[in-house]
């Protein structure tokens, strides 16, 4: 049986952030064969918790798009207990009381050739085949990224409208062996986009290191908006390889 | 470019507010049950304060991402209102931990549904409400040139510093254009300082929120404040518009009789969710 191999996962924080204060979240399940990547906002407090625990539950296959704001439920419990058991300072409380939020994309991989995502944010899934690019949501231009988002909350009533303004995205195709499905936060999803989506500007050497030596030059050069960089890199087998 | 360098806790931006507290403040302000301008002067900047500290707030606290200064004229005085040991200028975690008191408010907030909510939120308090004697507003804005003189000489890469007058416009030492002038000829190596005047007025007019002409304005204190503001930079006009505000080219940071809270959220130090609110 064709077991998923496991994804490369990219992580680095904003110029001037430390990695405590890291605020995406990368999560996979090879056993699910499910893949996210969550980017908490960061005008918003506790959106790191709040972007684990959208991963985590993702992977855990406890969010859906069909009833996703009653899946968010236990979720968003959990949110609130982790936050409200510490004494708080007024603007800490303040934080709280708007909620967290974060951008998120999931991708689940069926063993049969089909895949499944959903999207809500600036967080992007990509897809691509023979350097072409199949496959981008929930933006597939770079020009829509902007600093206003709609985003998932960690408070319910913030995401009473998503579904109606169109926020929740759900997509499913076939994949074949020799697909790249990416999935990225929106800096880099942007950059991505701007240059054309070709798996050549992915330009470093795999490891940790030459990721962030890459984002680095990329800032630089001002080809990269300075915000935290996560990227989950999954390249699909042969149908019948081995584990 | 300018106006696009980011503001970081390595690099912090700059918010100084002038706040008229002369005897004319004591006078009602426009359509509320006999509340004075004073008393909507210290809500506008209180809650300039706290939105500007919790833009900053993270979870393990408040990050310097701003240095704040508060400046009162009134009578015979000029000075600052904060306690600031060293200078006019205080970093926003200082700030942040520094109310007077901070009082419980009810607030009616959306409720996602196309509907309001009342929630009790905290509302701390730096400002309390002062009237007294003549408005010297020129000398205001000529203390402030001083401040903001020191600070970008000390920050040349930063987002050039925004700077609120919060007023009834009535000047009693001369004409404070000069002194604007002054003032907005400051700037950092990302552009001239940005000078933002908040009107308050006995007049019953309608608020008027970033205009680009002086026409709508209903006396001369409106207009010559209008006259004296900054015209919004592009990008500036970008976020004004994503926080719902009608802007068009030589929109000017100007406010008459309006909450000017929002402008706090024209600056970008990161992603800010539309359906936060």
């Amino acid at each position: 049986m064709m077991v998923l191999p496991a994804p490369a996962a990219y992580r680095v924080p904003k110029l001037g952030s430390s990695v405590h204060e890291y605020e995406d979240a990368i999560a996979w399940s090879r056993r699910h064969a499910r893949f996210a990547v969550a980017d908490g906002a960061s005008a918003s407090a506790f959106a790191r918790l709040w972007a684990q625990l959208l991963v985590r539950g993702y992977v855990a296959g406890q969010l859906g798009a069909t009833c996703l704001e009653t899946d968010l439920s236990p979720l968003q419990q959990q949110w609130s207990c982790r936050v409200e058991q510490r004494e708080l300072p007024w603007y800490a409380l303040e934080q709280a009381r708007r909620g967290a939020f974060a951008a998120l994309a999931g991708l689940t991989v069926g063993l049969d050739g089909t895949w499944t995502a959903l999207a809500v944010g600036d967080t992007c899934l990509f897809q691509v085949r023979d350097a072409a690019l199949q496959t981008a949501l929930p933006l597939s231009e770079p020009e829509a990224f902007d600093s206003r988002p709609l985003l998932l909350g960690s408070r319910p009533a913030a995401n009473l409208a998503l579904r109606a303004q169109g926020a929740i995205v759900c997509a499913e195709g076939t994949w074949r062996p020799g697909d790249a499905f990416l999935l990225m936060s929106d800096a880099l999803a942007a950059t991505f986009l701007r240059g054309g989506a070709s798996l050549d500007l992915l330009d470093f050497d795999r490891t940790a290191m030459g990721f962030k030596q890459w984002v680095h030059r990329l800032r630089t050069d001002r080809l990269l908006r300075n915000d935290d960089v996560s990227l989950l890199w999954l390249n699909m087998p042969p149908i019948d390889a081995p584990a | 470019m300018a106006y696009q360098a980011d503001i970081s806790r390595s690099n912090p931006g700059c918010f100084l507010f002038l706040l008229d507290q002369s005897g004319s403040m004591a006078d009602p302000f426009s359509g509320t049950g006999g509340h004075s301008k004073a008393d909507e002067l210290a809500t506008i900047i209180n809650r300039l304060l706290a939105s500007l500290v919790i833009r900053c707030s993270k979870d393990e606290g408040v990050r310097d991402y701003f240095e704040v200064g508060v400046i009162g004229y009134g009578g015979s005085s000029v000075k600052p209102v904060l306690p600031t040991p060293n200078g006019p200028l205080v970093k926003i975690s200082q700030l942040a931990n520094a109310p007077l008191r901070i009082e419980d408010r009810t607030q009616k907030i959306p409720d996602g549904a196309g509907g309001l909510v009342e929630q009790t939120v905290k509302f701390p308090i730096w400002i309390d409400p002062k009237a007294d004697g003549g408005t010297p507003m020129a000398q205001a804005l000529n203390e402030g040139t001083s401040a903001i003189s020191t600070w970008v000489d000390q920050h040349r890469g930063a987002f050039p510093p925004v700077i609120f007058n919060i007023t009834d416009g009535e000047a009693t030492d001369g004409d404070p254009g000069n002194a604007a002038d002054a003032l907005k000829n400051l700037g950092t190596d990302d552009g001239a300082a940005l000078l933002f005047n908040v009107h308050l007025s006995e007049h019953r007019a309608p608020a008027v929120e970033f205009p680009a002409s002086d026409e709508t304005l209903p006396d001369t204190f409106a207009k010559r404040l209008f006259g004296m503001s900054s015209p919004l930079p592009p990008h500036l006009q970008t976020a004004a518009r994503q926080e719902g505000y009608a802007v068009e080219d030589g929109t000017r940071g100007f406010v008459f009789n309006a909450d000017a809270a929002a402008v706090i959220q024209f600056l970008d130090i990161g992603t800010r969710p539309a359906n936060l609110r």
